[in-house]
């Protein structure tokens, strides 16, 4: 029976983290999504190319490629695509983390171990960052694969002057990976929605319907006007990759959209809706008897 | 409007009131405590010292308050009044140092269905010390699950859930075991095997244990001592044997003839009230007379009785057991909170 080791707040929630993370690993939930995440990408190029081909035919005429399109408008089209899964992945796990635990008790069972309420949602909301930053990056690289295999990822080229050479391979590979970090930060937000949610109800179905009620809240908060668009998280969630897409077909002006400043305003913004929404999910938790 | 008057505690033993510190640091040791939900008190200034090395029990009806006493001492809820300290220091200010020495199983086992019992542990486990393979298989066998270890805790019958709570209680080798009715949903076998565990953790590992439960049986069989709750309150505490220690008032006779002896008895001066002793015909104390004495007057009965003519057999001071106290005490706390839906004694006896 000798002393347990003593922790500071920092340890306790890595602790807590790694916990978390045994968890998911253990879910079928999380691998499937996960599975699913980087099929959709790999596939969502060469997809892409069939429904074109069957939409031309149908309407009766030999397919005609878009000119404009390439690898990388392809690979951006795939992460697009997977980022609709993710974000319903991510908003799933974080809206039932904590009502899950209420349900089965094990909330109780974390909290008669040496750590604050605070301190697990912490964890969780690291745990299911962590694993949504991980299903961006393997969305990317799997976008990425497929894309190669299915229109390769080259220089990006006039079509009409093919030796004019609009964005080279390497300044979009740059533009794909700012695209993959900028959309890390909304996800931090999207986690606190989640989280928040999954506070505020003991059943993980009813907490997963509030929080998808309240990203189609905040979709259609963006969508009422150009003004408000720029100061909700969701925008920032999708606006990277559809710059990507925009500077592979080379829309002019596509290339401010990840300029740093901009880029910097939506992370911020995506940062600042993820405080708010944690820092309400702690509240709402600490208020709540266990 | 007033509330009426609690009744006073009933105390046995050599305690000189209930939650009496005894010379030794107490391990729990929790003063005026107080729970109010919505203005009803669940928890009405209850005292209570846990000695350190003993099974100490926490006896009461559903809803008398056990189990908010507990998610107190875990610091689960906060008290609305009242103190309390663990192994001498206060959980309110050092509860994420208390909270390491405690093993416990509160209100049900509680663990992820997905995955298996041994992982359960080794995580949970892990969140207090680092819990090697090895402790995880002896926390497992130490409640009769070592070969059911790898199965999933969704797949485990509710028998298995509560030893695997048990198990998680352990696996971090916790100095103070605080069990929520520990033998729920058990079967004789396994009841038998929690009985002696609880029993060696005290005895051969010197741990304390706090057992909640409402099993008076298996409080009485298990616990050194014990604390009747009613209505929120300590209503007796003390040392389980004093408690149900041998009434010398009350003996139960077995004569030749029963008619005559209850008949004799009832005439003697010193005999408050006799009465036939509820038994199953042909059973044992079928036709035995159970008397209740003026004092210590077990032989004055006794010659009376020969002196008669009638050949006894048997005079037994007549033990009482928990059952019999838990009632008679609850009656009070009804009649004192004047509550007209009192539960009879067993057998529709007081208890002595």
């Amino acid at each position: 029976m000798s002393a347990p080791p003593a922790r500071g707040p920092l340890a306790r929630v890595l602790l807590l983290a790694r916990f978390e993370l045994r968890k998911l690993a253990a879910r079928r939930l999380t691998l499937v999504a996960f599975a699913l995440v980087v099929l959709v990408a790999v596939l969502a190029p060469r997809a892409g190319q069939v429904v074109d081909t069957a939409a031309a035919l149908a309407r009766g005429r030999a397919s005609q490629a878009d000119p404009f399109a390439n690898g990388w408008s392809a690979l951006a089209g795939a992460v697009s695509t997977a980022r609709l899964f993710i974000v319903l992945v991510v908003l799933v796990l974080a809206s039932s983390a904590v009502a899950e635990e209420v349900s089965l008790g094990t909330l109780k069972a974390l909290l008669v171990r040496p750590f604050r309420k605070l301190e697990v949602l912490a964890a969780k909301a690291l745990a299911v960052w962590l694993y949504g930053a991980a299903l961006v990056l393997a969305a990317v690289v799997a976008a990425a694969l497929g894309a190669e295999l299915s229109r390769g990822l080259y220089d990006v080229t006039d079509p009409f002057y093919p030796d004019l050479t609009k964005h080279t391979a390497g300044l979009m590979a740059n533009y794909v990976l700012r695209a993959a970090l900028a959309t890390l930060a909304p996800v931090v937000a999207l986690t606190g929605l989640g989280l928040l949610a999954s506070t505020l109800s003991d059943h993980p179905g009813h907490a997963t319907g509030l929080g998808v009620a309240g990203l189609f809240l905040l979709s259609g908060l963006a969508g009422l006007s150009d003004a408000a668009q720029p100061w909700v998280f969701v925008t920032h969630a999708r606006l990277p990759f559809e710059t990507v897409e925009d500077m592979a077909q080379q829309i002019s002006g596509a290339a401010a959209g990840l300029a740093p400043a901009r880029a910097l305003f939506g992370v911020a913004v995506s940062l600042g809706w993820g405080a708010a929404l944690l820092g309400l999910a702690g509240l709402v938790l600490v208020r709540r008897d266990v | 409007m007033t509330e009426p008057a609690p009744p006073p505690a009933r105390v046995d033993g050599p305690e000189a009131a209930p939650g009496a510190a005894p010379a030794a640091e107490p391990v729990i040791e929790a003063r005026g405590l107080a729970k109010v939900y919505g203005g009803r008190p669940a928890v009405d200034g209850l005292d209570l010292v846990v000695p350190r090395g003993s099974v100490f029990g926490l006896l009461g009806r559903n809803g008398a308050g056990k189990t908010t006493t507990m998610r107190m001492l875990l610091g689960l809820i906060r008290p609305t009044r009242g103190s309390i300290r663990l192994f001498g220091r206060a959980l309110e200010r050092e509860r994420l140092a208390l909270l390491p020495r405690i093993g416990c199983l509160v209100e049900g086992p509680a663990f992820y269905p997905y995955l298996t019992g041994r992982q359960n542990l080794a995580l949970l486990g892990g969140l207090i010390r680092p819990v090697s393979p090895e402790h995880v298989q002896a926390a497992l066998e130490r409640v009769g699950l070592g070969d059911r270890g790898d199965d999933r805790f969704g797949a485990y019958s509710t028998g298995m859930r509560q030893r695997l709570g048990i198990a998680a209680a352990l696996v971090h080798d916790p100095e103070l075991v605080v069990l929520d009715e520990p033998v729920n949903g058990l079967d004789p076998p396994a009841v038998l095997l929690v009985r002696r565990l609880i029993r060696r953790l005290v005895e051969e590992e010197g741990r304390t244990v706090l057992v909640s439960s409402h099993l008076l049986h298996e409080v009485e069989l298990t616990c050194d001592r014990l604390a009747i709750i009613e209505r929120g309150r300590v209503v007796a505490a003390g040392e389980t044997r004093a408690l149900v220690r041998p009434d010398e008032e009350r003996v139960e006779v077995t004569a030749s003839d029963a008619g005559r002896a209850l008949a004799l008895c009832r005439g003697l001066p010193f005999v408050r009230d006799a009465r036939p002793a509820s038994a199953p015909e042909g059973g044992p104390g079928a036709g035995a007379v159970l008397v209740a004495l003026d004092g210590p007057r077990a032989g004055d009965l006794n010659r009376a009785l020969v002196e008669a003519g009638l050949e006894v057999s048997a005079l037994v001071p007549r033990r009482r057991t928990l059952e019999e106290l838990f009632h008679a005490l609850a009656r009070d706390a009804d009649e004192a909170a004047g509550d007209p839906a009192a539960p009879p004694g067993p057998g529709g006896e007081a208890a002595a």
